[in-house]
């Protein structure tokens, strides 16, 4: 276990060298001048020549490559221009709303994922079953953006039950910082109206997210289990009297789940690229809405901190998947 | 030409498909999609309801900048939250394009040759630390928007370029400053709201660049609001300034929130419901529907920005009769009326109207294909040339549909591309060879105050092309307008002067020598709820709200 974390953690490294490689030379062989538009259209040239020298653009490209990675090696990643902030601090300040929104989109997908898509494989056929597959069908093929402005339509202009949009209620205080998580700050500070406030903003941007989440795994996990149902080891334990909650248990998800782990580590990259969409619509102040307005505004050092992160995220998450996959399924061994 | 308003627009169709799609169980959504203007069921009769708390204004933008010094915001984005923050010497007056009026100057008064400018100062006037203003905090708070280099101190140095020299200050309450040339309308300049307010000159020591990175979260005006926070990309709350020298008697706001809101149907979703106080305008299709929307007012005035898609003079629309033939191919009246739901106004020059020495009359809109055709065979473009129309993601899409359209009609193809506002930016403000420079591009302006050199230079002057990294992306050159923009920064005085070169100047642009297609002066669509009281748009604030003067009244 010790040497698979320690070669995955050095793999990590390249993995991640990688990236700063490839999005650093193609964020900066993007047309657009970050001092033009720091200074605004009426700026003299002098004054966006002078804007460059501040921020080092005017320097070689392989220079300003290597002055980046000798910060980030330091935890520097760079000064935002258009937060006007150091991007570790916004990082930080983004970083807990989307890790909370996808936490709870990952978790509500995933477990709503497990219980239909067994409901379905144990009651094939039936409407149950029906039911089960034309949810998935919908959650993965609803557009996020379309169901997001739907949602956004139905319940709150039309019915009123849910907000449009951020993390509270304009005027709402958020609870002292602890974690960062609303939900989890207010609860453990006792604030329980900030606690229904932040958790009635989540629903809609979460049930967004967790429906291609949900969709996918519908699928995946009906299919296992179908599988799962029909192996002889199956059989073998209901012959033996074992009550059907523990071979569903002990025999069916255990191994039904190991194709759906799998593929959700791999589900966090669509999760990602989804949130980008989602805070925008939701006015959600997460790292996707950081990096989508850094793109647009061509602000290197933003993109690539952002990008670093995700990029972090999704390495460590596929790690987990993998210590998961020993425990799940004790006859796998990482040669 | 078929109807623009029967067309359906993205909004109605993203409604109408949700109907189909959701079914029964979105019933209610669906008695909404029926109408071409659908209004929520809840704010049909009396208008949206408040359920917040009254004394908070909640201000949704599509982009903020969260940068609160005055020597460095110079975008819209940052304008908004720092009109509550920053006073200026001078403001603009109501509605008016041209008066103005003492803020923290006093009294103003100049000498004949109207070079010499003196300000009485406002007294009781403090920080909102409580360091009190005068004579010294402004010469030194104007010293460094100008010195700073940090992109806004272009509108001050207009006229001073060595503040050290030609800003004296003769007792804490007396400053003069001697402008070296005349200049009969310094207060229009001084009451722009780009690089004129006046930051506490303490925020000197509490960061380096002369306390830029201090002010990027705090701020340091005499205005009536102070920042409480500002977390980029969600809201910056505004705070009472206690030391407000206009008071708190009367009645304002205790609270001003200003929201990041960038997508278009949510900011009107927000007015719907009553999330939102005052809102960013969203597309013609949502402004034209809020215009009947109960509780809601829609702005009307007219600014002095304008719309306008800047034609190359090089390559095909080298020759000023190409420009001019692409002018009359273009329906600007119904463009504006049907596409643009009245969201903008026809030009009547290429200045907006209601700038100074605009002269309506030298730009006539019309359509007369034959005469196009004929101006294209005397300018040597052949039927069947390609053009480009570049435009940015979110501005121009529907007026080079339209053009591509239009265009057609007299043979010539019309490529559109679509980039990202910094390449887009990139494109028009950066020297490239000629086969590389897009023939047209989507754009819009508007000046830092009310001056027609300040609003041509950027954009218009030979000293301002892409050569210059400056905004004339047509490469435009032509002497009289030339002599125009120069004369009228440089001999003000002579108003007789400067009002016939300003003629000449839009006859030439209007007539002769087209440097764009001007497409429409923009109208400041700000929405409101109705019971917010005390909302004056002026044309030279654009898209700006008085905060201090806004209250809570009923609907």
């Amino acid at each position: 276990m010790g040497m698979l974390i320690a070669r995955r953690l050095a793999f990590m490294v390249f993995v991640l060298w990688g990236i700063t490689l490839v999005t650093f030379f193609l964020s900066h062989v993007v047309p657009g001048n970050p001092a033009r538009l720091m200074a605004g259209p009426q700026a003299s040239p002098s004054q966006v020549a002078h804007i460059s020298r501040i921020y080092g653009l005017t320097d070689p490209l392989f220079v300003q490559y290597g002055r980046y990675m000798r910060d980030l090696s330091q935890g520097n990643l760079g000064f935002s221009f258009v937060t006007r902030r150091d991007v570790r601090t916004d990082i930080a300040t983004f970083l807990p709303a989307t890790v909370e929104l996808a936490g709870y989109a990952l978790v509500i997908g995933f477990v709503l994922a497990v219980v239909t898509g067994t409901v379905a494989a144990y009651r094939r056929g039936t409407a149950a079953d029906a039911a089960g597959r034309l949810t998935a069908i919908a959650g993965l093929s609803l557009p996020v953006f379309w169901l997001a402005l739907l949602l956004q339509l139905l319940f709150h202009t039309e019915l009123g039950w849910l907000p449009l949009g951020g993390r509270l209620d304009p005027g709402v205080t958020p609870p002292p910082h602890i974690t960062g998580l609303l939900t989890v700050d207010s609860l453990l500070t006792g604030n329980i109206s900030t606690f229904v406030n932040a958790a009635e903003h989540l629903v809609l941007p979460v049930v967004v997210l967790a429906a291609g989440v949900y969709g996918l795994m519908v699928r995946i996990m009906r299919t296992s289990v179908l599988d799962s149902l029909g192996e002889e080891y199956v059989r073998t334990a209901e012959a033996k009297g074992l009550s059907r909650w523990r071979v569903l248990r002990r025999h069916v998800l255990r191994n039904a789940m190991l194709p759906a782990v799998t593929v959700l580590g791999l589900e966090f990259g669509l999760l990602a690229a989804g949130v980008f969409v989602v805070e925008s619509v939701f006015q959600w102040p997460g790292l996707g809405n950081y990096a989508f307005q850094a793109i647009q505004a061509n602000d290197y050092n933003a993109t690539l901190g952002a990008t670093f992160v995700i990029a972090v995220m999704y390495v460590v998450i596929n790690l987990i998947v993998d210590i998961a996959y020993l425990y799940l399924d004790p006859r796998i061994r990482y040669a | 030409m078929a109807s623009w308003d029967d067309r359906y627009s993205r909004r109605q169709f993203i409604r109408g498909a949700a109907g189909v799609a959701s079914g029964a169980a979105a019933g209610s959504l669906l008695a909404a999609c029926g109408g071409s203007t659908p209004v929520s069921t809840k704010q049909k009769a009396t208008g949206p309801a408040l359920n917040r708390d009254p004394g908070t204004l909640v201000v949704a933008m599509d982009a903020f900048t969260a940068d609160f010094d005055p020597a460095s915001y110079f975008l819209l984005s940052a304008i908004v939250p720092n009109f509550g923050i920053y006073d200026s010497l001078m403001r603009m007056k109501g509605n008016s394009a041209t008066e103005t009026k003492p803020w923290l100057a006093e009294r103003i008064s100049t000498n004949a040759g109207k070079s010499v400018w003196t300000f009485t100062l406002r007294h009781g006037v403090k920080y909102s630390d409580g360091t009190p203003f005068d004579g010294n905090a402004l010469k030194a708070a104007y010293t460094r928007t100008i010195t700073a280099q940090l992109g806004a101190g272009s509108t001050l140095s207009t006229y001073i370029t060595d503040p050290g020299k030609q800003i004296t200050v003769k007792d804490p309450h007396t400053v003069v400053m001697d402008l070296g040339t005349s200049v009969p309308r310094f207060d229009l300049l001084l009451a722009s709201q780009y690089g004129t307010g006046i930051v506490n000159p303490n925020v000197s020591t509490k960061s380096k660049n002369q306390g830029h990175v201090y002010l990027q979260s705090h701020s340091a005006g005499t205005g009536a609001y102070m920042v409480q926070s500002a977390e980029p990309n969600n809201q910056i709350v505004l705070v009472r300034n206690p030391h407000y020298w206009g008071g708190w008697n009367g009645s304002h706001f205790n609270k001003i929130i200003i929201l990041q809101v960038p997508q278009n149907s949510s900011r009107r979703q927000g007015m719907e419901s009553g999330d939102f106080d005052i809102s960013f305008p969203s597309t013609p299709q949502d402004t034209a529907a809020l215009k009947k929307t109960p509780g809601i007012f829609v702005g009307n005035q007219k600014v002095l920005g304008m719309d306008y898609v800047i034609l190359g003079t090089y390559g095909a629309l080298a020759s000023p009769l190409a420009r001019q033939a692409v002018n009359m191919l273009f329906p600007i009246d119904q463009f504006a009326s049907s596409v643009m739901k009245g969201t903008i106004e026809a030009p009547h020059s290429v200045l907006p109207d209601l700038m100074l020495y605009s002269d309506p009359g030298t730009y006539k809109a019309h359509v007369d294909v034959a005469q196009a055709k004929s101006l294209l065979r005397q300018a040597g473009v052949k039927p069947g040339t390609q053009l480009t129309y570049e435009f940015y993601t979110g501005q121009g899409d529907s007026a080079g549909l339209l053009l591509q359209s239009q265009l057609g009609l007299a043979g010539l193809h019309v490529k559109i591309v679509e980039k990202a506002y910094p390449a887009f930016v990139a494109d028009i403000s950066t020297p490239k060879p000629v086969s590389q420079r897009p023939d047209m591009a989507y754009w819009f302006w508007w000046p830092e105050f009310n001056s027609p050199s300040d609003f041509c230079f950027p954009i218009l002057s030979n000293q301002a092309t892409p050569q210059q990294h400056l905004f004339n992306g047509g490469y435009y050159d032509n002497a009289k307008v030339n002599t125009a923009i120069n004369k009228g920064f440089s001999e003000a005085g002579d108003s007789k002067l400067v009002t016939n070169l300003w003629h000449q100047a839009q006859t030439v642009m209007g007539q002769q020598d087209p440097p764009w297609l001007p497409i429409g002066q923009i109208i400041d669509t700000s929405y409101l709820r109705t019971d917010v009281k005390g909302y004056v748009a002026n044309p030279v604030y654009v898209q700006s709200y008085d905060f201090y003067a806004l209250s809570r009244g009923s609907a």
